[in-house]
């Protein structure tokens, strides 16, 4: 029976212990946290609805534009079917319009496609065998090279002012974010593009001995979306 | 007995109460956060981009309005001329930074065998991040398709060699201490350096730009029309 009542006090003290224990922890734990987790919320909240309003204004914004530049160009068309002057300006504005990436375009030309490696060998650092900056612009300057009008990748057209950033296994285009497989597109001569990606010791070579996995493709007819 | 029954199940309760209690409190995430902020920084820049070019087309079309075709014409002018400094076709001024490019110190890389193209393009992609509105390498006006590559070991941009170490770069931006500071620091700095080159760095109030010679001629794009 002593013993019994031994054992009841431990547990009890034990117990006693917890339940302070506990009680400490519950106070300094939630009620500050469960503020600071709130304002957080709110945070978070008001961030999202500015967010949602911001994109919704310049959807509205996009469209708008749009609708300017077709009425700009309609202006410019009635201009130059009147007077042979306007009509040399209006070309090449036109030409320097599809060159500055403000104006959607399409045409012949080709598309890179660049993963990473499938296979690994275990020894190896795995940074060795992911796509990176350098293989991004070492294709898009080839390309340049060889007469592209236009390029895009993934989808987001280049400009003068693009910048690739890697962080990681993921690219960012002028801030966008962007995960493999990179596909670059390019308008221009499909024959002379393809051929100077794939001359022996060139680009594609010099990426499949990177071990990145290359694939180029010839395509009749690409659209480049504008930069705005 | 009940007694002990009763302190043990309390006890397991609180010992499981306890557990929840230390679980709950793991990092909190705040990446959310982060990520919002960040896209509505991009959203709030594209929104000025787009207002910029609304007021542009506005403008353009208040000047087609006008009955004389004379101004009209006029209008239409200073749209191309608009075009061609965007595309890097004028010579352009302004506030920017001079950036020397030249061998870390005597014996290193004189003849500049340590430059090449990967260098000369991160840097512009690392300019570019930092803020730099146009670039000029050398005599060489960068566009929207200017190309950078080794051609038998020299770097090649726009087509043309570069010349000799040293050989200036010209950057333009309307921040060109930033520019400065953070070039200094820059990690194109660090590639330089292995390569046994380093870049001088000199803020300008005014700086000209060459244009670049190339012509519009574009053969293989299309307008999309009515989409």
């Amino acid at each position: 029976m002593r013993n019994h009542r031994f054992s009841l006090a431990i547990i009890l003290m034990v117990t006693g212990f917890i339940v302070v224990f506990s009680y400490q922890y519950f106070k300094k734990a939630e009620s500050p946290k469960s503020e600071e987790a709130n304002e957080l919320w709110t945070q978070e909240h008001q961030l999202r609805t500015q967010l949602i309003k911001e994109q919704e204004t310049n959807q509205s914004l996009e469209k708008k534009l749009e609708n300017r530049r077709e009425q700009v160009q309609s202006n410019e068309q009635t201009l130059a079917n009147q007077k042979k002057e306007a009509h040399d300006i209006q070309k090449s504005l036109n030409n320097y319009r599809m060159l500055n990436g403000l104006t959607k375009v399409h045409g012949p030309g080709i598309r890179v496609s660049l993963e990473d490696a499938q296979y690994v060998p275990e020894e190896d650092d795995p940074n060795n065998y992911i796509v990176h900056q350098q293989d991004i612009q070492e294709v898009i300057y080839e390309l340049y090279a060889a007469g592209a009008e236009g390029v895009s990748l993934n989808g987001q057209r280049l400009s003068i002012h693009s910048y690739i950033e890697c962080v990681g296994p993921v690219v960012k285009i002028d801030g966008q974010k962007h995960t493999v497989p990179f596909i670059v597109e390019a308008i221009g001569d499909p024959h002379l593009l393809l051929s100077s990606l794939n001359m022996s010791g060139g680009t594609v070579d010099l990426l499949m001995n990177r071990g990145i996995k290359v694939s180029t493709e010839k395509k009749s007819d690409i659209t480049l979306k504008p930069l705005i | 007995m009940l007694s002990i029954t009763l302190v043990t199940a309390f006890l397991g309760f609180m010992v499981a109460l306890q557990f929840g209690v230390t679980k709950e409190d793991k990092p909190r995430d705040t990446r959310d956060i982060y990520q919002l902020q960040d896209d509505l920084t991009k959203a709030e820049k594209k929104h000025v981009q787009l207002n910029e070019q609304l007021s542009e087309s506005n403008r353009l079309l208040e000047g087609y309005e006008s009955d004389d075709t004379k101004s009209q014409l006029q209008t239409m002018k200073e749209a191309l001329d608009k075009q061609k400094e965007l595309a890097g076709e004028t010579v352009k001024a302004g506030t920017g930074v001079l950036v020397t490019v030249q061998a870390l110190a005597q014996g290193y890389s004189e003849a500049g065998e340590g430059l090449n193209a990967d260098l000369i393009r991160r840097l512009i992609n690392e300019l570019n991040t930092l803020g730099a509105t146009d670039i000029a390498i050398a005599d060489e006006r960068l566009t929207n398709r200017s190309p950078i590559r080794m051609v038998h070991e020299i770097v090649y941009v726009n087509d043309h060699p570069l010349p000799d170490l040293p050989f200036p770069i010209r950057v333009l931006t309307p921040h060109p201490s930033d520019l400065k500071k953070r070039l200094e620091v820059s990690e194109s700095m660090e590639d330089f350096a292995r390569e046994g080159l380093t870049m001088m760095v000199k803020v300008e109030d005014r700086l000209k730009l060459p244009a670049n010679g190339e012509s519009e001629k574009v053969e293989y794009m299309k307008p999309v029309k009515g989409d």
